[in-house]
């Protein structure tokens, strides 16, 4: 196994990693709640693809842009719109409900799934391509290509349409932009929901490779934090590079250290970043200091 | 109530600001501006919006770094030191949004102020009751701090300011809001603050309320000083008219 | 938070004093009425233990109880009055319960010095984590207690030296307290450290400080009071508090296994939760709060025992977003508006009985 096969194997972790991140920052950015449920809503996106897998033979790359979009998109306005917009002013209480909704999730999925591994097998787990004499999976390229494509589609749009001018302007200041006309309950409610569709998205166009299980959300949100934090909060495409650098970091460390270590570097580089540069790499400095008044 | 008590080696300014700046950006907000503010006096911060008053005030205070200059404050250099240090020192300051401990009591909050200075809870206590009693808010000690007026809350926040043996009292925009009996009520407690010794820096937009109470004056426009001196000849300086009241009607 | 009780009903216990040193230039008293009510509270608990000597089952739940109530007042100096949402405790808990385990099974220490190791770690580890982790403000401060506790289970599960996954068992000869009963009274005298701890440190100046960061660090500082500084203390109080907690969970146990002391939800979301049900801020809310909750979470799970495992953790995180939309003042925070509120109607009635 050469670097350029653990360099690899780390850009398309990165690339789930930066999908998972992507969401959870459409809501960090603009709402600027943090959403500890985040991860609880890939694992039900990866659940709704062996589900419609199982019962209607679906293959999960239709249910990831057929089913868990939308659905998806509703479960974040609803949470947005039950949740969180009652907590706007409390930041301890936000952490808290979201905590809550964290361990109401997880453990309704225990309890339906009485704890058993659901995994959807297709075509495309197996599939592998010859990259360079590097055997890459394709259904790792697919979650890759996809993250790269929701970059480009929320930048583009962020900065060419009008309500990414008000996504913008509400995220500096809620109320100067709440004055001027801007909707602020319904610009979060669609950030929400903009953030639970491509969390589902991201479930089931990974329900090819990991087998859905009611932990591993908890899993997928500490490193989506790290990526957030490393790319800045707000930017978009600094989740994608954080993703891709936490994802690589994570492979390196796992090859020339432990793969139990792997956990404790990136978080070291989280802490680093945090110390040195807490906008983080891509994100423009102050905003980290939010929440608290 | 004596806020100071002679020291040794004083000098003639409580406060110097020496070509102080702040850029954001490419943006000046404030550049090289100099100010030295008599031990005793009342000096006044005068001009239009977005003139730079309050990024000057959060520089003197330590709340937002200064990205050229120096400030001497009784003498030391506190250029570098943070906003509780410059407080711990003798620095009181109001926020131009009022800003109370919405959870704590009028009493409590003043606390907060004397804590430094007084670090006992019964100290704190005391000065804080004989602080309220300076600025009129004794009746409303156990009041929870949200219930006040504005005017209430104004009075709180120049309180807690006081609190901690304050020598240098930084008042931003005490009067806005408040009607014209209750400004005069504030007027007259700046000025008897003033007498027992504390020197006062204060912004206004109000030009009577300078007239009224300021030795000095300092005038800001564009984040740069354009005039300074005596009310009355700041007022009659064309650089002023022009820049401040020539589009502006006068309050009077 | 919009209101601190505690602060509050402590002024309002002082009503009296205040105005007589409003108008005669008194001080204040110094609380003698909180710590009579102190000590009130904890002849009572005592009491109720000493009750339940022959009800092995309800003692049990009781000590672990009396356990979490500790945790959660340890936890409240810097989440409920600091307003830091630590979920770090958990490593502070482990890191009391491994200086017990650790020395005694490799150097045959006695638990009591090595307690005291766990005190001493912990508070200094918290002090030097103080620092990267407070640059982190609000939800930013979460993340990175949360992420630090993952860290750290996954460093001690990898550690040879910690037992690894397996975790420490200490020999039943070597424990110095196995009856069950006597633990109830140990944990109570732990909840009486933690109480007390938290009684001097709200009263006094940190107190104050800590309250006034919470809701608005730029008016703290400008009154003198420097953040950094008043969250490291109020952080590392806590986390001693919660390494001595460690410490004596491991006595009582007899074994370390490393989930069981850095659970990111069962420990390190489950001590913050108990200090909300109970009411953040407070003194008494996290008492109720660390009682309350693990005999209710035991009570569900026996209740629930047909149905799926996940049912009663689910209720919980229900549970959990409830309390934070509808009732975050706690248990005791609604008691005491309850209260407040028949007074005030009581007064009014009397005004117009007066009229």
């Amino acid at each position: 196994m050469g670097v350029l096969t653990i360099i690899i194997s780390g850009v398309l972790v990165g690339g789930m990693y930066a999908l998972i991140a992507i969401g959870l920052n459409a809501v960090f950015g603009v709402v600027r709640v943090v959403n500890f449920a985040h991860g609880e809503l890939v694992v039900l996106g990866m659940y709704t693809a062996y589900f419609a897998w199982t019962v209607w033979s679906v293959d999960p790359y239709i249910t990831a842009v057929l089913i868990a979009l939308p659905l998806g998109f509703l479960v974040g306005l609803v949470i947005q719109r039950f949740v969180v917009q009652r907590l706007l002013d409390e930041p301890l209480m936000q952490m808290f409900a979201t905590f809550g909704l964290l361990m109401l999730l997880q453990n309704l999925f225990l309890a339906f799934t009485r704890g058993e591994p659901k995994a959807v097998r297709v075509a495309a787990s197996s599939a592998s391509l010859d990259f360079f004499g590097v055997s890459v999976s394709v259904s790792r390229l697919v979650v890759l290509g996809a993250a790269i494509v929701v970059t480009i589609i929320l930048v583009v749009f962020l900065r060419q349409t009008l309500y990414g001018a008000a996504v913008r302007a509400v995220s500096q200041d809620r109320g100067t932009a709440a004055l001027m006309g801007i909707n602020v309950k319904v610009l979060y409610m669609v950030a929400f929901g903009v953030s639970g569709a491509i969390a589902l998205m991201a479930g089931a166009l990974m329900s090819p490779i990991y087998t859905a299980s009611p932990a591993l959300g908890f899993s997928f949100v500490l490193p989506a934090f790290a990526v957030v934090v490393l790319g800045g909060l707000g930017s978009i495409g600094g989740s994608l590079i954080g993703g891709l650098i936490v994802g690589v970091v994570e492979a390196l460390s796992g090859y020339f250290l432990d793969p139990a270590l792997k956990q404790a570097v990136w978080f070291t580089l989280f802490l680093a970043v945090l110390v040195i540069r807490p906008a983080g790499l891509f994100g423009r400095a102050g905003s980290e200091e939010i929440g608290q008044r | 109530m004596n806020a100071q008590t002679s020291e040794s080696t004083q000098s003639e300014f409580v406060l110097e600001c020496h070509s102080v700046g702040k850029t954001y950006g490419g943006l000046k907000a404030v550049s090289d501006v100099n100010i030295a503010a008599r031990r005793g006096e009342i000096l006044g911060i005068i001009g239009p919006n977005g003139a730079g008053k309050t990024t000057l005030f959060n520089i003197i205070s330590g709340h937002v770094g200064s990205t050229t200059g120096t400030i001497v404050f009784n003498g030391a250099d506190v250029t570098r030191k943070p906003a509780h240090t410059r407080a711990r020192l003798g620095m009181g300051r109001t926020f131009q949004i009022v800003r109370p401990i919405r959870s704590l009591t009028v009493l409590e909050n003043v606390m907060i102020g004397a804590f430094h200075a007084y670090p006992t809870r019964e100290a704190a206590a005391q000065q804080a009751l004989r602080v309220l009693e300076r600025v009129e808010l004794i009746d409303r000690a156990k009041s929870n701090a949200g219930d006040l007026t504005l005017a209430g809350r104004k009075r709180l926040e120049v309180a807690r300011a006081l609190a901690g043996n304050t020598q240098l009292l930084l008042l931003d925009e005490v009067m806005a809001g408040l009607n014209p009996s209750e400004a005069n009520l504030a007027i007259a407690m700046i000025h008897r603050l003033s007498l027992t010794g504390v020197s006062v820096i204060l912004i206004e937009h109000n030009l009577k309320v300078v007239n009224e109470l300021a030795q000095n004056v300092v005038v800001l426009d564009h984040g740069a000083e354009i005039s300074q001196g005596s009310p009355a000849e700041v007022l009659s300086d064309p650089a002023v008219i022009t820049a401040y009241l020539g589009n502006r009607k006068v309050a009077k | 938070m919009k209101s601190d009780p505690e602060l509050i009903s402590d002024e309002t216990s002082e009503a009296p004093a205040l105005e007589s040193a409003a108008s005669h230039g008194h001080g204040l008293r110094s609380g003698k009425f909180s710590w009579l009510a102190f000590g009130i509270g904890m002849v009572v608990l005592g009491g109720v233990a000493a009750l339940l000597l022959n009800q092995p089952y309800y003692l049990s739940l009781g000590a672990v109880g009396l356990l979490f109530a500790a945790l959660a007042s340890a936890w409240n100096i810097i989440g409920g009055y600091g307003g830091q949402f630590s979920l770090a405790h958990a490593v502070f808990f482990a890191v009391g319960g491994y200086s017990v385990a650790l020395t005694q099974v490799n150097w045959k220490w006695a638990p009591w010095p090595g307690l005291l190791l766990g005190i001493v770690l912990s508070t200094i580890l918290a002090a030097l984590l103080a620092w990267p982790l407070f640059r982190l403000r609000g939800p930013f401060f979460a993340i990175g207690t949360l992420a630090l506790s993952v860290v750290v289970l996954a460093l001690v599960t990898w550690m040879p030296w910690t037992g690894a996954a397996l975790g420490l068992q200490i020999p039943f000869n070597e424990q110095p307290i196995t009856s069950r009963p006597a633990w109830a009274f140990i944990f109570l005298g732990f909840l009486a450290v933690c109480v007390a701890v938290s009684l001097v440190v709200s009263r006094g100046r940190l107190g104050f400080y800590l309250v006034a960061v919470r809701d608005d660090q730029e008016a703290a500082s400008a009154a003198g009071a420097s953040a950094l500084w008043v969250k490291t203390l109020g952080f590392a109080i806590s986390a001693g508090l919660t390494g001595l907690g460690g410490g004596l969970y491991v006595m009582y146990l007899g074994f370390l296994d490393p989930p069981t002391f850095l659970d990111a939800v069962q420990i390190g979301a489950f001590i913050p939760l108990c200090a909300l049900i109970g009411g953040l801020g407070t003194i008494v809310g996290p008492i109720i709060g660390g009682l309350v909750l693990p005999t209710l979470q035991t009570y569900m799970r026996g209740a629930f025992s047909n149905l799926p495992a996940g049912v009663s953790e689910a209720i919980l995180g229900l549970v959990l977003i409830l309390v934070a939309l509808f009732f975050r003042a706690g248990i005791w925070g609604w008691l005491t508006s309850l209260v407040r509120r028949v007074m005030s109607r009581r007064a009014k009635s009397d005004e117009r009985a007066n009229i």
